[in-house]
């Protein structure tokens, strides 16, 4: 379990972490969801203990977190992950000396469907394939909470589907809590259980992706029909334009009469709009 | 997978039409959640929710080990469901469109007793 308790982060000018208090109880996949510069790396780099937090405590299983005492339990992946510049089969068979409960198998496996070049060096790999490899060591080893930054940049539309995949699998074969920050919302959202959403350094929502499934929608139709919908709803954003009105909501499904149209409200354009209600706040 | 649905309730529907197709039959065991998942491209908490509703309803039950299955009397339960769904909603909604477009009710009747009459015929 791991447990963020008013945790803030301050670098000269800018706060990249605000007062977060969140627990996450159980393992799964969560994905970390934030415009750039909104915190996602800071989030990351505090629960690793890479950073010290200016105030507020980061437990995991009951254990704090800091630089001094850096969790061995917690894999954090940078998109731009350096390894030592050796064979990708080095690489492997050197993590799995290093770890007795690596699982050569499947990391063996995951080369082969990326299509990584066992004897290519790490430095002649594409970004991408660098990530990749990096996110497969470290899926591969034991350790519990495993936070991949942005572990999709740089990847062409096939790789990412096969990485959700690889993902999902891994997952399922050693359950435990994998952060995953992302931009490719609505790809990410085929795969992931729970989602973080930060903002600003500020935590905006940690919903289950079910919810999100269940209760964010759209309603639209000629204005003063939908205006007495809306009220009495948890309204997050409207776009209007020549007399029709569309509102996003987040709340319960509700029956609407004739000529108003409820949409299901995607991943990203739901992001957007709890994102831009905050700054409008 | 449709737009304006919850996609949980979409694969609630799938299941339920493959019970009543009988692709499924009681005590079957049915389609699991990660054959769901890749199949149609959902999320496989949302396969999992949609199982756990269908659950809650009696129309599936846990058999310990080996996975979900049609429950007894599921068939029955989605017909009658399906049933009362049709006579309000569905027959509303065509009532409504009528109107609209200037059908009159005697108009509507003959033409779904000339259909129903080309049907008997197949």
């Amino acid at each position: 379990m791991i447990e963020l308790a008013t945790v803030t982060k301050k670098y000269r000018h800018t706060m990249a972490m605000d007062s977060v208090s969140l627990t996450i109880p159980d393992t799964g996949v969560y994905c970390l969801l934030g415009r750039n510069g909104a915190g996602k790396t800071t989030f990351m780099k505090l629960i690793a203990g890479h950073i010290r937090s200016t105030s507020g405590t980061i437990t995991i299983d009951g254990v704090k977190v800091s630089p001094g005492r850096m969790p061995d339990c917690v894999s954090y992946i940078e998109s731009d992950s350096v390894q030592f510049n050796m064979r990708v089969s080095d690489l492997i068979d050197t993590a799995c000396l290093l770890q007795e409960s690596f699982d050569r198998d499947f990391a063996k496996e995951m080369t082969e469907r990326f299509e990584l070049n066992p004897r290519k060096r790490f430095r002649q790999l594409s970004l991408g394939m660098k990530t990749m490899l990096t996110t497969i060591i470290s899926l591969a080893n034991n350790s519990t909470v495993i936070l991949l930054d942005e572990p999709t940049l740089g990847l062409d539309p096939i790789v990412r589907d096969r990485f959700n995949t690889m993902l999902l699998e891994s997952y399922d074969a050693h359950p435990r809590v994998i952060i995953v920050s992302t931009h490719q919302m609505d790809e990410i959202a085929q795969v992931t259980q729970r989602l973080i959403i930060i903002d600003q350094g500020k935590l905006l929502m940690e919903a289950g992706i079910d919810e999100i499934d269940e209760k964010a929608y759209t309603l639209s139709g000629p204005t003063q029909e939908v205006l007495p919908l809306v009220s009495g709803l948890n309204c997050i954003g409207t776009t209007q334009a020549g007399g029709v009105l569309a509102a996003h909501i987040f709340d319960q499904r509700i029956a609407v009469p004739e000529g108003v149209s409820v949409d299901r409200l995607g991943l990203k354009d739901f992001f957007i709009n709890i994102v831009r209600r905050e700054n409008h706040a | 997978m449709n737009d304006n649905q919850p996609v949980f309730e979409q694969v609630m529907e799938i299941i339920e039409n493959g019970i009543i197709n009988k692709t499924w039959q009681v005590d079957e065991l049915i389609i699991s959640t990660t054959q769901i998942s890749r199949l149609y491209n959902v999320n496989p908490a949302t396969a999992m929710k949609a199982i756990s509703r269908l659950t809650e309803r009696g129309i599936l039950y846990k058999r310990p080990g080996i996975g979900m299955c049609v429950a007894q009397g599921a068939l029955e339960k989605i017909s009658a469901e399906r049933r009362d769904v049709f006579l309000h909603q569905t027959i509303d909604a065509v009532l409504l469109e009528a109107r609209t477009l200037g059908i009159s009710l005697q108009d509507l009747i003959d033409e779904l007793t000339t259909r129903e009459g080309t049907h008997s015929h197949d």
